[in-house]
């Protein structure tokens, strides 16, 4: 079992930098935003203040010093001082706070 | 943010506090299940605060039991917590309901009508015309078809050249073009003759053009040709010409009246009362009770105050006075020299009225007789120098022989 798991993500990482899966290829060629048809999340932050993140799955734990967020295709964890979601739907995350730290991690 | 916070605060909304050990579970149901949710704080292990619409709130319920979260309010805001607190309060809601009413209707009726622009015509003519067209107070400005009243005006009105009519909010532009005089209308190349407007004695004649077929002494009457335009000379032979100038002529004005010895006069008692009509459009409310004129022999003067609204779609509100003079008759005598004097006095004022600015008074003839009755007539002649001349065109006929000004 965690031979296989890691396995798989040695396959991915060896994978994905040296070829694009047939969606990264068609979402160049057809000048489509990538994380619409690829269904990845998208960060956008102003400073250190504020950030949305569209596109996630689901919250994994939150408090006012660590946020993490499913999403693909990894997990995105938050690190910060006073951490608020100013607000969330379905595909729109708004954090606000003192953010130190923006990682991927393996949920 | 502002503006989303305006639709929160339209649809009300609570501050929640949520206890549990599964908040993060809580919150992706909430969003799976799109519940509004902003502004979350975490307030320790186990609580968190947030802001939630009301809708949303009202379908809390089961996914709290699903995430065994205890949910309890905080504070609640926005307009239907505000309205529940005026629920009992029943006129204020009727105040509030008249107002938006009252709104509703003065935005989209007119409410004031300006006409500018008009000298000759007045402004009470236009107004009935616009009545009649579908301008007028109170009436609706949504069906208001401004090409076609403007074509009804011009119809109706001749002196009109141009009308113009904007609405504004709820009042209505009405800006009039007046034609020009008629008397200016001979344009130069056309051949014409001067005519006495008046009856007169000829002073002075000053034509620039034209023969003339008066000389100073002579008597004219209306219509009769001063200085023609045909004209007919051994130089030059018979022409057509367009005749202008000045014609003065001695004109006479002239009245007379009869004036009683001895009469009866009004006079005021010194006793009076003041009553004020409000006005709204064509709507009156008597702010007195009693309906009946308010002595047996009185006289009222009325005068009539605008109040205009700041905003535009809002009719003008007019306070109307009235004061009441109580007065009595008083029988009085006069001498016929106070007659005379009360006589002239009054004549000469109207008569003034009748005379044009341009017109030069040269000398004034006042005589008086006694009557059988025991009245004064008086005459009051004013004797004037004017010009009395106006060109007429003339249209020079085919044959030769039509003379029509000789």
């Amino acid at each position: 079992m965690r031979e296989r798991e890691q396995r798989n993500q040695d396959q991915q990482e060896i994978q994905k930098p040296e070829r694009p899966t047939l969606r990264e290829r068609a979402a160049d060629a057809l000048d489509i935003s990538k994380e619409v048809l690829l269904d990845t999340v998208l960060i956008t932050c102003i400073g250190n203040r504020e950030m949305t993140l569209e596109n996630y799955k689901g919250i994994i734990e939150y408090t006012d010093t660590c946020i993490r967020v499913k999403a693909k295709p990894n997990a995105v964890r938050v690190t910060g001082e006073n951490l608020e979601l100013r607000n969330i739907s379905r595909e729109l995350l708004y954090i606000t706070g003192k953010i130190s730290e923006i990682g991927f991690c393996r949920s | 943010m502002k503006f989303t916070d305006m639709f929160a605060y339209l649809e009300g909304y609570v501050t929640i506090q949520a206890d549990g050990y599964f908040l993060e579970r809580f919150l992706n149901i909430c969003t799976r299940r799109e519940l509004n949710i902003w502004n979350l704080q975490r307030r320790g292990a186990e609580r968190l605060t947030a802001d939630m619409s009301l809708a949303s709130f009202r379908q809390i319920r089961p996914v709290c039991r699903r995430t065994r979260t205890k949910v309890r309010i905080l504070s609640r805001c926005g307009m239907p917590f505000l309205f529940r607190r005026y629920r009992r309060r029943r006129f204020a809601l009727i105040g509030l309901a008249a107002v938006f009413i009252l709104l509703w209707y003065t935005s989209g009726h007119i409410m004031g009508i300006t006409v500018f622009g008009n000298s000759r015509i007045s402004t009470e003519t236009i107004l009935e015309h616009l009545a009649r067209s579908g301008v007028e107070l109170g009436e609706s400005t949504h069906g208001l078809d401004s090409s076609r009243i403007r074509n009804r005006m011009m119809t109706d009105l001749d002196d009109l050249a141009w009308i113009g009519i904007n609405v504004s909010g709820s009042r209505v532009y009405v800006e009039v073009v007046e034609r020009l005089e008629q008397e200016q209308g001979v344009e130069m190349d056309q051949p014409s003759s001067l005519v006495a407007t008046k009856d007169g004695e000829i002073d002075s004649v000053e034509a620039r053009n034209g023969q003339n077929m008066v000389k100073p002494g002579d008597g004219v009457r209306e219509g009769d040709v001063l200085v023609s335009g045909i004209m007919d000379n051994e130089t030059q032979g018979f022409r057509y010409v367009h005749a202008y100038g000045e014609v003065y002529a001695k004109t006479r004005y002239s009245l007379s009246r009869e004036y009683p010895l001895s009469y009866e006069e009004a006079v005021d008692t010194g006793r009076q009362t003041t009553r004020y009509t409000l006005r709204i459009l064509d709507k009156t409310f008597p702010l007195f009770l009693s309906r009946k004129q308010p002595y047996a022999l009185s006289a009222c003067d009325r005068s009539e105050q605008e109040y205009r609204t700041p905003l535009e779609f809002l009719p003008s509100l007019f306070v109307e006075k009235e004061v009441w003079r109580e007065q009595t008759k008083e029988s009085r005598s006069r001498t016929p020299a106070e007659a005379r004097e009360t006589a002239v006095e009054e004549l000469d004022k109207e008569l003034s009225g009748m005379i044009t600015g341009d017109t030069e008074v040269l000398e004034r003839e006042v005589s008086d007789t006694l009557t059988e009755r025991g009245t004064l007539a008086v005459t009051v002649t004013l004797v004037c120098r004017e010009n009395i001349a106006r060109e007429v065109p003339i249209d020079p006929p085919e044959e030769e022989n039509t003379k029509e000004t000789e």
